[in-house]
């Protein structure tokens, strides 16, 4: 999850949680892995961390640059865990 | 107990993503152009649209899809001008695809031979950004009342927008306000930022504001034609 990705992972979890609750992933945890702004320059090829949303090439001062991560949210991975055994030992 | 891990590895709004790209290819094949116009509530979307239409009667074709939580106000102030549909979100704050696509369906044949078709998004500069409708091109109007610090507070808005218009240009003399902070401050963030200054009330600005959109409009037939060769 990046920083132009419109998500606050508080809130997110807050969310999550909510919808959670009551359901099969009650208890469920989600883990945020935060990326960082990267862009790159179309005139000298620079890639670059963009800090305070400045998206000009520090190098060569272009404006053509153009955003390579951290304008989303990407689920990566889902960890499921079979209970059944665990919580129903009467089932046949 | 056993575990296992599924691999998803997949961006959440992908599939909103590929319909808006589908409808984007669609309207460039039928010489539509399509226009987000985001702002905050009342920089004057509207007004800016109003101005548009006026000026391009009986020259361009243009229709409307606005939406807003409630009423159908906006669309009553444009329908005698162009075709315009209301779309009310029952609350939602911003415009989603499937709420574009029907507004469509309402549009009807109108929608075949369109040279525009405008997206007055709800009032809001936060979550529209988050948001592809289809467009062509993104819009965001401020209005010189709204203070010129805001793009860096909105930088997603701001990022993922072509044009700024600066809007109730009239008011410019009476307002702590300057064109070039402004500016300098949204090209940080987005330095490709076309930024045109308009008064809707008066009509200035809106001879280039039309003459912009008619350039734009050329631009994704001719890549489109160039595509196909």
């Amino acid at each position: 999850m990046g920083p132009l990705a419109g998500v606050e992972a508080l809130l997110l979890e807050s969310a999550f949680n909510d919808l959670a609750a009551g359901s099969i992933a009650a208890g469920a945890v989600l883990r945020f892995n935060a990326v960082r702004l990267l862009a790159g320059c179309l005139d000298c090829g620079r890639e670059f961390e963009v800090e305070r949303f400045c998206f000009r090439c520090p190098d060569c001062s272009s404006g053509r640059t153009t955003l390579l991560q951290g304008d989303s949210v990407i689920l990566e991975s889902i960890d499921l865990v079979d209970e059944i055994e665990a919580t129903s030992p009467g089932l046949v | 107990m056993s575990s296992r891990t599924i691999e998803i590895r997949q961006e959440l709004h992908q599939e909103a993503r590929a319909a808006a790209s589908r409808l984007r290819r669609e309207m460039t094949r039928r010489g539509t152009l399509i226009v987000n116009l985001v702002s905050s509530p009342g920089a004057g979307k509207t007004s800016l649209l109003e101005a548009t239409a006026r000026r391009w009667r009986d020259h361009r074709r243009m229709a409307v899809l606005v939406g807003d939580l409630a009423t159908d106000r906006d669309a009553r102030r444009l329908q005698p001008h162009v075709p315009a549909v209301q779309l009310t979100t029952g609350g939602a704050c911003h415009l989603e695809l499937p709420l574009v696509q029907r507004g469509l369906e309402i549009l009807g044949s109108v929608q075949d031979t369109l040279e525009f078709l405008f997206i007055e998004n709800v009032g809001n500069l936060v979550c529209p950004a988050s948001h592809d409708l289809g467009e062509h091109l993104r819009v965001v109007l401020l209005s010189t009342t709204e203070g010129d610090d805001k793009p860096g507070k909105y930088p997603k808005m701001f990022r993922s927008s072509q044009v700024l218009v600066i809007s109730k240009l009239d008011l410019l003399p009476h307002v702590p306000f300057s064109l070039e902070a402004v500016a300098e401050d949204a090209r940080q963030i987005q330095p490709d930022l076309a930024v045109l200054p308009v008064c809707a009330l008066t009509g200035s600005g809106i001879d280039a504001w039309c003459d912009y959109l008619n350039f734009q409009r050329q631009r994704p037939l001719i890549e489109a034609s160039a595509c196909s060769e």
